[in-house]
């Protein structure tokens, strides 16, 4: 395991400096919008909280904490923040093309779903990592500073409704940014506004339900009902909807490992199907064990990649 | 901080139910398990009320390898929210270790 206090303290230190866990401004890492018609006004406010954006960059940085997990060269960490202007670069040499260019895929498509279905807006400026992974590692203090701060600028700016890409940002919008400030947003996840089309998809897809969608939100049932009307066919496992399983992403950056290790255990319960995810550390976690997963944004689209 | 963990986790009767659903089970010690993360903060905070200390490798590590995922609280019997409690010690330890690098 690494050194959880060198985790968090790297972490927190980034976060509340720049905003952002690498250490970089999020202009560097938020490019989706750039080829894509967003508007600037609208009723709902799409706020993507930087994950699917950061998650490349966090997976090529989880194989290099593999190689030095329990070794004691780990306690290089302790400088890393020191040498910010460097590791972002280097991490950003590193990160597969490919896997940038599909998250940023799966976000204009998360978009297009959304512009066909509600009056959705989006204002990169006002789009800020949200501060999940401070709150898991038991960081209260910086957790509550940054969101804070996000939903200051979220007001300033009048913001009433928001829709979010992910579970994580969709939890900490909706249920823990209002116990640590005084946010009064309505938060939906975008799988709950849309309104998808039918579908042309072949095959079957098993469905991973990420554990706050199941367990925490509880909306697997709505996500189905979104899947019947495109058409497409799914199959649940037994370990589904609120007794759905971890992916064993939330713990990578400890212990790289053991986090294999969970997703090793997901992916023998979801079988050899092709496999629908909803969240983007899911997404990453599963395809470390060999999984063929796909997100499921990239299936409620047609083959246009853009929703009709 | 503490007096609400422990109400949380005073209801724990130990019985064991929350085991079979912790994706870290497989790792077969005691305290990769949701009851054993439960003892590891019964045992911490007992002996740090009598100002000893149980801060070992191996407690760190069983409390930093739960995942929140959430999958024991639907299990346990007397309603203890098992991922905030070790969530919140988490934040505890957090909180107990800056203080010793201030």
């Amino acid at each position: 395991m690494i050194d959880p206090s060198l985790i968090v303290d790297l972490l927190s230190k980034n976060v509340l400096e720049t905003g952002n866990p690498l250490g970089v401004s999020n202009e560097k890492i938020n490019n989706w919008w750039k080829e894509t018609k967003i508007k600037s006004r609208g009723e709902w406010l799409f706020f993507t909280g930087m994950l699917y954006q950061l998650t490349p960059y966090i997976e090529s940085l989880v194989s290099y904490l593999e190689k030095f997990e329990n070794s004691k060269i780990q306690s290089i960490l302790k400088f890393a923040r020191y040498f910010r202007f460097l590791a972002f670069p280097t991490l950003k040499l590193v990160t597969p093309k490919r896997s940038v260019e599909e998250s940023n895929e799966i976000l204009k498509n998360i978009y297009s779903l959304l512009d066909s279905s509600v009056e959705v807006f989006y204002i990169p400026e006002l789009d800020t990592y949200n501060g999940i992974l401070l709150y898991d590692y038991g960081d209260d203090e910086s957790f509550a500073t940054h969101a804070k701060f996000v939903v200051k600028k979220l007001k300033e700016a009048n913001i009433k409704k928001i829709v979010t890409a992910d579970p994580h940002t969709t939890y900490a919008l909706k249920v823990l940014y209002p116990k640590f400030t005084d946010a009064d947003f309505e938060v939906r996840s975008y799988l709950e506004l849309i309104n998808p089309k039918k579908v042309s998809k072949n095959g079957e897809f098993v469905i991973h339900d990420p554990c706050y969608y199941g367990r925490y939100l509880e909306i697997s049932d709505l996500v189905r009902e979104k899947l019947k009307k495109t058409g497409i066919n799914y199959k649940d496992v037994r370990y589904s909807k609120k007794l759905t399983n971890c992916c064993g992403g939330p713990i990578e950056a400890l212990t790289p490992k053991i986090s294999k290790a969970v997703a090793e255990l997901r992916a023998k319960e979801l079988g050899n199907s092709k496999i629908l995810t909803m969240c983007p550390i899911c997404l990453a976690n599963l395809r470390r064990v060999n999984v063929d997963a796909i997100d499921i944004s990239l299936v409620l689209c047609n083959e246009s990649g853009r929703a009709e | 901080m503490v007096v609400d963990l422990l109400k949380n986790i005073s209801k724990c009767s130990f019985c064991g139910f929350c085991e079979i659903s912790c994706p870290t089970r497989f790792l077969a010690k005691r305290n990769y398990t949701p009851r054993g993360r439960i003892n590891s903060i019964i045992v911490f905070v007992d002996l740090e009320a009598k100002g000893e200390s149980l801060k070992s490798e191996e407690m760190l590590k069983g409390i930093f390898t739960c995942l929140g995922c959430g999958a024991c609280k639907i299990h346990c019997p007397a309603g203890v929210d098992i991922p905030e409690a070790v969530r919140s010690f988490k934040a505890k330890l957090n909180k107990n270790s800056r203080k010793v690098i201030e």
